[in-house]
């Protein structure tokens, strides 16, 4: 999947030699240089590098939000690191051949693609609690409505069977069952508006999110 | 300043020589120079573990292991809990955590998944790591270098207790999250394509500190401390590792943590003037009264004080403060060495494992590290798993005891806990139907509590 992007990216842009896609802790996802470099080391500088001009813009006073992309341009060869997803970054490395500039918007929906499947970002993960709790809900519903059924059907039963003779004893039994009936359904209300209540956090938690 | 404190007192009011102080540093040749064998022990293992950190053993080993998982999200819970243990058995708790909590996150940002019930499983089970092996954490290399326990003693009476403490602890951790665990079939295919060997410096260094770290074991195995030290073999191989792995000896150094150096060298300072002073013989004698010669009583007590004390100091000073302490209890009778190893044995694991019942030390630092990485989780959720789960630990310890020391009290206690799950199980099952919602109730409310 990811492997495949790369290949696309590849014939997309002839002119890039090698490719890294890392995280901001310096690890390495996947990269297209040979095992005998130090990758690992490598993660760490391009994981550093990005850093320090965090750093720099810090030190600036400037308002930074997330980077878009750094150019790190030689006579021969030049790097263009672009941001991913949350936390992710990729490395394109290319030859200057004839001073071409590198059409990074050709190569875009593999990027995306390749955001998707290698960095879920902290918004997708609440909205996937969202969706849990949201389940839930409709669960409890259901049960809610089979108990509510249960108690209209209950109240039928004693309303057909009012004219017997044990009609006492039917009142006790009858008022039993439908106390307990009751509170399991005002427990699961109950149960539902407080997951109601964790869906509005988790929503004001994606309105937080950057 | 405690050991500046220390000094003044025993220069100054105790009217001793300067030569204490270089005595109680590195111990004095009656007491076989246990502190400076126990530095150099915990220098050389410094150096080994930096030489295959740069080797990028334990990440190959991590990544490799939850490869295996094939992201099936119990598999992987099983994994990532057993890495964390084995890491953590080499490494001390700092360290492991700052190499798999990353990566753990990594990790969940492949699968689409949930990292926080995974980081806080693992970040409680580094202190289980800890007792696994006598170089485990530097609480046992004080314990194991000062009782002359050999490697092989202490994994025998401790890293097998550990082990089946580590296997109810996981079982726990899985029946609390299993309803929290999934993961999306997509992520199975990605995990799929990620390279192991990205993490690794050289295949060479790779091998070579694996063979480093293996022939360590043997040698502590197999070669007996009477004819060569622990630490001796230990600063050997490190040499070795040093010149074979062509790393630069000087950066190797540079990374050695001086600052722990130098607060133990002050722990073993003060540690060394309590007991010259005669407090740790009042504490000693306290312990010996409650306990009433009772070998049972006094190693219970040794665990739940030591586990508490841990809890809100260090546990390397708590330690060093309670070794000798135990070794002034009075034990009469043909096995009081057995028993005083037994109560090391209990120090040993009240020290490690009682870290966790507050939420300071190495948890702070998965917070950090969790934030750092964008997946922020609150300290409240450690407190609540940390502190539950350490009890359960606590008690399996102390049934433990109770089996080897009261057998029928043991049996007893086994029996009704066993007799406690059947009956809960068989209500569940085919109790009154009220008494079955009340227990999954209770239960479910239980786990919520532990979990958010």
């Amino acid at each position: 999947m990811v492997f495949k992007s790369i290949e696309r990216i590849k014939v997309a842009l002839p002119e890039i030699t090698d490719i890294i896609m890392f995280y901001n802790n310096g690890i390495i996802f996947q990269t297209t240089f040979k095992q005998e470099i130090n990758i690992p080391k490598l993660g760490e500088h391009m994981a550093e590098s990005l850093n320090q001009l965090r750093k720099v813009y810090e030190i600036c006073n400037f308002e930074s939000k997330d980077y878009i992309k750094l150019i790190f341009e030689t006579e021969d060869i030049s790097v263009i690191i672009l941001k991913l997803g949350e936390d992710s970054n990729i490395a394109l490395f290319f030859k200057n051949e004839d001073s071409k500039e590198l059409k990074i918007r050709s190569i875009q929906r593999y990027l995306t693609k390749i955001e998707e499947l290698i960095d879920m970002d902290a918004k997708e993960l609440i909205l996937q609690d969202i969706i849990s709790e949201e389940n839930e809900i409709k669960e409890l519903k259901k049960t809610l409505d089979l108990k509510k059924k249960e108690l209209e059907n209950i109240k039928v039963d004693f309303e057909k069977n009012l004219n017997i003779e044990s009609k006492d004893d039917l009142k006790i039994s009858y008022d039993k069952a439908c106390e307990s009936l009751e509170k399991e359904c005002n427990h699961l209300d109950q149960e539902i508006t407080n997951r109601k209540k964790r869906i509005d956090i988790l929503k004001n938690k994606i309105e937080e999110q950057p | 300043m405690g050991a500046l404190v220390a000094y003044f007192v025993l220069i100054f009011i105790e009217q001793e020589e300067f030569s204490i102080i270089v005595d109680l540093m590195f111990s004095t040749e009656a007491e076989d120079f246990v502190n400076l064998h126990s530095l150099i022990l915990i220098i050389s293992m410094m150096i080994i573990v930096q030489i295959s950190n740069e080797a990028g053993l334990f990440q190959f080993i991590a990544i490799y292991l939850i490869k295996l998982s094939k992201a099936k999200p119990i598999k992987l819970m099983i994994i990532l809990c057993c890495v964390t243990v084995l890491i953590s058995a080499i490494l001390n708790n700092i360290l492991t955590v700052i190499i798999l909590i990353p990566l753990t996150i990594t990790i969940s940002r492949i699968l689409n998944t949930n990292p926080t019930p995974y980081i806080l499983t693992q970040a409680i089970l580094v202190n289980i790591g800890g007792t696994l092996f006598s170089i485990s954490s530097i609480p046992n290399i004080l314990i194991t270098t000062y009782a002359k326990i050999s490697f092989l003693e202490f994994l025998v009476n401790v890293g097998i207790l550990s082990t089946i403490v580590f296997l109810f602890t996981l079982v726990f951790f899985i029946l609390l999250y299993r309803k929290h665990l999934t993961i999306p079939e997509v992520g199975s295919n990605v995990l799929k394509e990620y390279n192991v060997w990205n993490v690794v410096q050289s295949k060479r260094l790779l091998y070579l500190s694996m063979v480093g770290l293996l022939s360590l074991f043997i040698f502590f195995i197999l070669i007996p401390s009477t004819l060569l030290s622990p630490d001796i073999i230990a600063l050997t191989i490190g040499i070795i590792l040093i010149i074979l792995s062509r790393l630069d000896p000087k950066e190797i150094i540079s990374k050695i943590d001086i600052e722990l150096i130098l607060y133990l060298i002050g722990v073993f300072i003060i540690a060394g003037a309590l007991q010259l002073l005669g407090v740790l013989n009042i504490i000693g004698d306290f312990i010996s009264n409650v306990g009433g010669g009772d070998t049972y009583l006094l190693l219970i007590l040794v665990l739940w004080i030591s586990a508490f004390l841990s809890s809100s100091i260090d546990n390397i000073p708590i330690t060093k403060v309670l070794i000798p302490v135990i070794a002034d209890i009075d034990i009469s009778g043909i096995s009081s060495d057995i028993i005083k190893k037994q109560l090391y044995y209990s120090l040993s694991i009240g020290a490690n494992w009682g870290d966790n019942l507050t939420p300071l030390g190495d948890n702070i630092l998965v917070v950090n590290i969790a934030e750092q990485n964008k997946r922020p989780m609150s300290i409240k959720q450690f407190l609540k798993l940390g502190f539950i789960t350490t009890i359960y630990q606590l008690m399996i310890i102390t049934i433990y005891f109770t089996l080897v020391f009261k057998l029928i009290i043991g049996l007893f206690l086994i029996f009704s806990i066993i007799l406690s799950i059947i009956t809960i199980i068989f209500i569940i099952k085919l109790g009154p139907k009220k008494i079955q919602i009340f227990i999954i109730k209770l239960v479910s409310s239980i786990r919520n509590y532990i979990i958010r």
